[in-house]
């Protein structure tokens, strides 16, 4: 039988100095560290569905501790089983948006890949292969689950030959196995959700497609609602400000007003989005900032909105409207003693809003605007107080 | 179908084997005898396995090879190996993000340290799931894997021993030649009590886990290449470890449990750095081991666990374990080793591993074996010391959260030469499979390697 090293050692060593040299040896105990970094976090309507499983109210709050006040409560995501169209404003007028995933943590976010089958192309315009409802079916690479997913896509054509279904290619490697050439095209926003989800407004379309062989259901809101770069398909950020007060100790609040969508990157005083016709294009990944309300400024309020400030503390930021401006509920005025309410009056006597990206970023102090760690998926459901947004699909 | 694999071994094989053959042989007037120090496990005699058993691989420490206190060991492990494609697991076409997250990026290993022909994603993002690279791409490219240098310092008035390895690795990046310096292992051993099997080791040490890490050396590695689950069992960590083991003489038989507590655990370092702990919290493992030692069979069992958390980032909530089976069979010159690890890991903070940073650290879980079969001819013919042809297969199954899991498995063939006793010439061919989940791509890999020790 072989031996081993060990016993081998001739050694007039006394068995205590020996015991405890081991022990000091063994004493390698945990060293404490300066607080970990938190883990990033993406939350789906899949984990908000099971939230609610749980019981938890509509109240739940995500995305705290991360620069946002209060976070986002779940009731905000998903109201029953539609999603919730948030109030928000953007180019002055007020508008509402669907919010369908939300990221901590995460400095940047990745477009993937969908594959569609066509059957060829007509004009430059690939021709879906379709069901027998008229129903495509994109074939997704990365599921909900996981952290990287995103409902940010790039359209893969590929010509498939005749008598292939809708059905029968299903999975990435299945495609790629096949070797179809592979024309990687514009970028989608389809968000993976449960089948019974459904939006409140005309507009995202419902449908399915397929996710490592199995049925997924999604909703589209359609092409040209977010850039990336395409050396790394990391999606572009657009700011969405979210309005915030201190409260009596000095901590910022975030009382539940609309927010601010931007039309450029921060800091570049954007102007008006971008047109497909007529219809405005907002983009549909956000970068949450906060904006400190200046002390001077007030908030338009109808009752509902007062009792609410009120309810939170914030009475004195209040100011009610004349009610045929409806539309102006919730808006931050910094000059609060205008009398001209329509947003989109200039000149002597005309309320100044916070109701662009270019009204935020011209008239406050840089320093009142603050990046928080959230990003999210907020695609318009409605845009010039009230007009259901068309997703854009060719 | 797999129509555009290149099988053409017994070509190349015998191409490397009429170049690095000659080569060997102008060098071995030079070559000191003291290669026996360096045996490997399909060695046909049982005195020339590896000494410390799962107390890790370090040169013996005393008697008639052992004149001095301090001793210099070392080999140089030259390689010639030839990837199909670009050298990568990535397929064509694919742009799914991170582009490591579906596919198995140490499928086309070069050598026995694990690092592949490449692993350049062209651009695309990776999120750390990836070995070393060669940086030979498709080329065929000669390589100097690793030329290691071993101290061991045993003092006569003490029951310790001191051993370190360092090796230099020089590699291409793709900017250029660059020769990194890696401490492979550095540390203590004291033998507390005369009567025992009893060892403490204290510094940065073999892994427990399991027993492929004992052919973690080229000049030990019975092939060229590791497992697909070494890179969950074989990495050196910094930290404590206990080896006890007691004969059970009647029995023919033997008893050893190997315990560590390390920064972090088995994996290899370019998955999770072991030279500072992320968490705060050491990772404990173990192995308890069976040894059955007769005059005719040598058999050994193990099973093996891992616990705590991931050293690829800072939650101490985010926790690694592992466990695995081993055994080992030797009989007529016929070795049998076979090894399957369960691995699961839960999602953690941002992520940093000895390759870089990373954003996140997914939730992961593979499952995975090997059963490898060596015969060992011996000689004494001319040079010839030792054939050994083996064969081995690797299945791996894994999937990071979310993402669809893939399976793959790998044939390996391959010859061995013992020459003299300062050359050990391999080499092998890698057919590697991408059975379901991941796209399949020509990845195999034809490689070899001729080992000098000294």
């Amino acid at each position: 039988m072989r031996t081993t090293e060990v016993g081998a050692y001739p050694g007039p060593v006394r068995l205590l100095s020996r015991a405890g040299a081991c022990a000091g040896l063994l004493a390698l105990g945990a060293c404490a560290q300066g607080p970990a970094p938190p883990a990033a976090k993406l939350w789906t309507l899949f984990d908000v569905e099971s939230l609610y499983a749980a019981g938890a109210p509509p109240t739940k709050a995500l995305a705290l501790d991360a620069g946002l006040p209060g976070g986002i409560a779940i009731g905000h995501m998903l109201d029953g089983a539609a999603v919730y169209p948030r109030p928000a404003v953007a180019d002055h007028y007020g508008a509402t948006y669907a919010t369908t995933e939300v990221w901590v943590g995460y400095p940047q976010v990745w477009m993937q890949p969908m594959y569609v089958p066509i059957t060829g192309w007509v004009d430059g315009v690939p021709q879906k292969l379709l069901d027998g409802s008229g129903a495509w079916h994109p074939v997704f690479s990365v599921g909900p689950a996981s952290g990287f997913y995103s409902p940010f896509w790039q359209a893969v054509y590929f010509t498939v030959p005749p008598g292939t279904t809708t059905a029968t290619y299903t999975t990435a490697r299945q495609i790629l196995d096949a070797g179809f050439p592979l024309a990687a095209r514009e970028g989608w926003t389809i968000s993976i959700v449960p089948a019974d989800v459904t939006s409140p407004v005309a507009g995202p379309n419902g449908g399915t497609g397929w996710l490592n062989g199995a049925k997924v259901s999604f909703l589209d809101f359609g092409q040209r609602l977010f850039d990336w770069d395409p050396a790394t398909n990391v999606v572009d950020e657009t700011p969405l400000f979210v309005m915030v007060t201190r409260d009596a100790n000095g901590n910022l609040v975030g009382p539940y007003l609309p927010t601010v969508g931007g039309t450029g990157p921060l800091g570049t005083h954007a102007g008006p989005a971008p047109e497909d016709g007529q219809q405005p294009i907002y983009a549909s990944y956000w970068r949450l900032y906060t904006v400190e309300i200046p002390a001077t400024a007030r908030v338009f309020t109808d009752d509902a909105l007062q009792q609410a400030l009120d309810a939170a503390g914030f009475h004195d930021l209040g100011l009610p409207v004349d009610p045929g401006y409806a539309n102006v509920i919730g808006r931050v005025v910094l000059n609060p003693g205008c009398t001209i309410f329509d947003p989109l009056a200039s000149g002597a006597g005309a309320c100044q809003y916070l109701d662009s990206q270019a009204a935020v970023e011209n008239d406050l102090d840089p320093g009142a605007i603050q990046p928080t760690a959230v990003t999210v998926t907020c695609p318009f459901l409605t845009y010039q107080d009230g007009i259901p947004v068309a997703p854009i699909t060719q | 179908m797999r129509h555009s694999r290149n099988r053409k071994l017994p070509v190349g094989l015998a191409a490397i084997v009429a170049v690095l053959g000659g080569h060997a042989l102008a060098q071995t007037a030079a070559a000191p005898s003291a290669a026996a120090a360096a045996p490997s496990p399909a060695a046909p005699e049982a005195e020339q396995e590896p000494v410390n058993d799962t107390d890790g691989y370090t040169p013996p420490a005393e008697g008639a090879g052992a004149p001095s206190a301090l001793s210099i060991d070392g080999y140089v492990d030259v390689g010639f190996a030839k990837a199909q494609g670009d050298g990568t697991s990535f397929a064509a076409g694919d742009q799914s993000i991170p582009a490591d997250y579906g596919v198995d990026t140490f499928a086309p290993a070069v050598n026995s340290r694990g690092d592949v022909a490449s692993t350049n994603p062209n651009g695309r993002f990776v999120n750390g799931f990836l070995p070393r690279s060669a940086g030979i791409g498709g080329n065929a490219s000669f390589l100097l894997n690793t030329l290691d240098v071993d101290l061991k310092y045993t003092p006569a008035a003490a029951p310790l021993m001191v051993f370190s390895r360092v090796q230099f690795l020089p590699r291409f990046t793709g900017a250029g030649d660059d020769t990194r310096v890696y401490v492979e292992q550095a540390f203590g051993r004291l033998v507390p009590f005369d009567s025992q099997e009893f060892a403490i080791s204290v510094g940065k040490f073999d892994s427990v886990f399991g027993i492929e890490y004992l052919d973690n050396e080229a000049n030990i590695r019975t092939g060229v290449t590791p497992s697909l689950v070494a890179r969950y069992t074989t990495g050196q960590s910094i930290g404590a470890k206990l080896f006890y083991r007691i004969q059970i003489e009647p029995l023919q038989s033997a008893v050893s449990l190997n315990v560590a507590a390390t920064n972090s655990g088995n994996f290899v370092e370019a998955l999770q750095p072991p030279d500072a702990s992320l968490s705060g919290e050491p990772v404990g493992t173990g192995r308890l081991g069976y040894e059955l030692n007769t005059r005719g069979i040598q058999a050994k069992l193990g099973a093996s666990g891992m616990v705590g958390p991931r050293n690829d980032q800072a939650l101490q909530a985010a926790h690694q374990t592992a466990y695995g089976v081993d055994a080992r069979l030797a009989v007529a010159g016929l070795y049998l080793n076979a090894e399957y690890v369960h691995v699961d890991e839960g999602v953690g903070g941002p992520k940093t591993t000895s390759l870089g940073s990373f954003p996140l650290s997914s939730a992961f879980n593979a499952r995975g074996g090997y059963v490898q079969l060596a015969y060992a001819l011996p000689f004494s013919v001319g040079a010839l010391r030792k054939l050994t042809v083996y064969g081995r297969y690797d299945r791996r199954h894994a999937w990071f959260e979310g993402y669809t899991p893939i399976t793959v498995d790998r044939f390996v063939g391959g010859l061995r030469l013992d020459l003299w006793e300062a050359i050990i010439l391999k080499a092998e061919y890698l057919d590697n499979r991408e059975l379901a989940g991941a796209p399949r791509v020509a990845n195999n890999v034809f490689t070899s390697s001729l080992v000098y020790s000294w």
